[in-house]
């Protein structure tokens, strides 16, 4: 097998705050190969979105990160400023969460699309680049006329195609997708997993994908992997994680989505009692123990770790 | 530059213009400030700078303390010069020494302002400790010592303005870029690989832009009424009339108990319609370089 596009090796992030230190990652490893396309999930606050700011050294400064990254073939966290500032966007780029508040209100979107290229002078003049703009706005369903445009101009679905857009603008290997269908309508939801479907094959773009919602995932991704209070607690290819998970929070993830016919399921979908844990503050054990419906004595003594649990599955739990 | 940039610069101008042409008290204030300016600089036409000198006033045979209807247009004052042209030529001063204060003022605030908000650390306590500096000091007290060191002349009174009143500028601009500073389109910037200055320039520079204009139509009302009052006081520049000095004068010389109106109503007026239509300007041009301001679009 070829080297991975993204290898993540142990890697551990811990926030400072004026309460103390906050591990928000534990230990994660995964790799993403060329052309596959891997989904995060897990609940607000696990440490998702910490784990794909890092992958463009983009956390908070003070922030304390240890492992390994390596970003198609260089070593992410060892870069020095300007070999950072031309991997970024080249060899990864982020559509974030939040469309509207990561769009200059008093720029044009063309001008906004327009800026990696400028940035990393990929077109020769303005004219290629404002050429260049149309046709990605093109790519992505939005009419020429909206280049000249301004954020508060645009619908929520625009405004993230847009967000689209400008991450393909300079060709990117790795294309990482923060929660890009939150806060959107369910047929808008739908609209954007297509075109980043397309996109995809299309391109052959890398995918990585950041979301709370596990069905988002399994139609967008081949592989999945769920994390919990900072580490990866299962993973495999999508589907078969869904339909049939080994890890008992994956399943009350999967099990907390209603499912269309079942009428029961859709009157009282089955959530999961209780809070994640604060990650300052974690529990002895599995940190999943307390929340768990099969917990006993076997969770307490350690914290388990991923074991295989199937053809290219793994999960960490006691009774796997 | 290229010449693309170019043509966007004046595509940029002309649709301004157009948003600019939409509102009516931003065209007012534009009416009434071209009126100003073009008695300004045609005031060797409207009166003759001899009508400043009382020498020449005497030789003339003009009245003393003659009200306007003695003596047209706007009548003398207590040694017998034309209140018109001291209102015309005046106003050459006033104008001038309130943009150029300004832009002095509006210059050194954005600079400290927006160093000391996106480097932040040190840099931004240090400046920040000088900035506090410049603002406990009384403004008046300073401007005053300041005037009477540097000696009387328009040049010295635009330094004196512009560095006494950066600091509240600063300040603000200062809070105003570390909010810019936090918004996710910055990190987005930084996350395409983006350096500061760029993130400056295109990002933080654009959205403080609305409020250093705003700041800018503040300062410039300021910046005349400062000058006023430093001419006020006597320590303008003797040589250049200035509203100021004809307030002064007017005030010195007792026109209020002689019920002189003719003397300080025109020069008052002017200020007023001045700093009036400075506002006016600013506040339509805040509105489009901030287009979530506007009510039209």
């Amino acid at each position: 097998m070829s080297e991975p596009l993204l290898s993540v090796r142990d890697l551990s992030i811990t926030y400072h705050s004026h309460g103390g230190a906050v591990p928000a990652v534990r230990g994660v490893s995964f790799d993403v190969e060329k052309g596959d396309s891997l989904g995060l999930a897990g609940e607000s606050g696990c440490g998702k979105s910490t784990i794909a700011n890092s992958i463009l050294r983009l956390l908070p400064a003070g922030t304390e990160v240890a492992g390994q990254i390596a970003l198609d073939g260089k070593d992410v966290l060892g870069l020095s400023p300007g070999g950072l500032r031309a991997a970024r966007w080249t060899s990864g780029a982020i559509i974030f969460q939040g469309a509207l508040h990561a769009l200059n209100p008093v720029q044009t979107v063309g001008e906004q699309i327009a800026e990696p290229m400028l940035v990393h002078k990929t077109a020769p003049n303005e004219a290629a680049a404002r050429k260049r703009v149309i046709e990605l706005l093109g790519r992505v369903g939005i009419s020429a006329a909206r280049a000249d445009s301004y954020p508060h101009q645009l619908s929520g679905g625009q405004r993230q195609r847009v967000l689209i857009a400008m991450a393909l603008a300079c060709d990117p290997l790795l294309l990482i997708a923060d929660e890009p269908t939150t806060a959107l309508d369910l047929m808008v939801q739908a609209q954007v997993l297509a075109l980043l479907d397309d996109l995809k094959h299309e391109r052959e773009l890398t995918l990585m994908f950041i979301t709370h919602d596990l069905s988002v995932l399994t139609y967008a991704c081949r592989r999945l992997a769920v994390m919990y209070a900072g580490r990866i607690v299962e993973e495999g290819p999508a589907w078969e994680v869904f339909e049939n998970a080994s890890h008992p929070y994956t399943r009350a993830l999967a099990a907390a989505f209603p499912t269309i016919g079942d009428e029961t399921s859709r009157m009282a979908p089955a959530g999961l009692g209780g809070d994640p844990p604060t990650p300052g503050n974690l529990p002895e054990g599995c940190p999943f123990h307390p929340r768990c419906p099969l917990a006993h004595d076997a969770c307490l003594p350690a914290e388990p770790g991923l074991r295989s649990s199937g053809l290219e599955r793994s999960a960490a739990c006691v009774l796997v | 530059m290229t010449t693309l940039a170019m043509q966007r610069r004046r595509a940029t101008a002309g649709r301004v213009w157009k948003q600019f042409r939409g509102s009516k008290g931003g065209m007012i204030g534009l009416g009434v400030l071209l009126l100003f300016v073009v008695m300004a600089l045609a005031a060797p036409l409207l009166a003759d700078a001899r009508e400043l000198s009382p020498v020449f006033a005497r030789a003339q045979g003009n009245p003393q303390w003659a009200p306007p209807s003695e003596f047209a247009p706007l009548g003398t004052d207590y040694i017998r010069r034309s209140v018109w042209a001291q209102f015309v030529w005046g106003s050459r001063v006033s104008l001038f020494v309130g943009l150029a204060a300004t832009v002095l003022t509006i210059l050194i605030g954005s600079v400290v302002g927006i160093i000391a908000g996106f480097v932040g650390g040190r840099p931004d306590a240090a400046l920040m400790r000088l900035t506090e500096w410049f603002l406990v000091i009384p403004f008046l007290p300073l401007a005053i010592v300041l005037a009477s060191v540097l000696g009387r002349n328009v040049w010295n009174i635009i330094f004196v303005i512009g560095v006494t009143s950066w600091p509240s500028t600063a300040r603000l601009i200062r809070a105003q870029v570390l909010t810019v500073k936090q918004r996710l389109f910055v990190d987005r910037a930084r996350s395409l690989g983006a350096s500061g200055s760029h993130i400056v320039n295109h990002h933080i520079l654009p959205n403080v832009m609305g409020l250093i204009l705003a700041n800018a139509t503040l300062a410039v009302p300021i910046s005349i009424l400062t000058e006023t009052t430093l001419a006020f006081l006597g320590l303008g520049d003797p040589s250049a009339a200035s509203w100021g000095k004809t307030l002064e004068e007017a005030f010195v010389n007792g026109a209020l108990s002689r019920n002189a109106w003719w003397y300080f109503v025109p020069a008052g007026l002017g200020i007023l319609a001045v700093v009036l239509a400075f506002t006016l300007i600013g506040r339509t041009l805040e509105e489009i370089a901030n287009p979530r301001l506007s009510r039209s679009r």
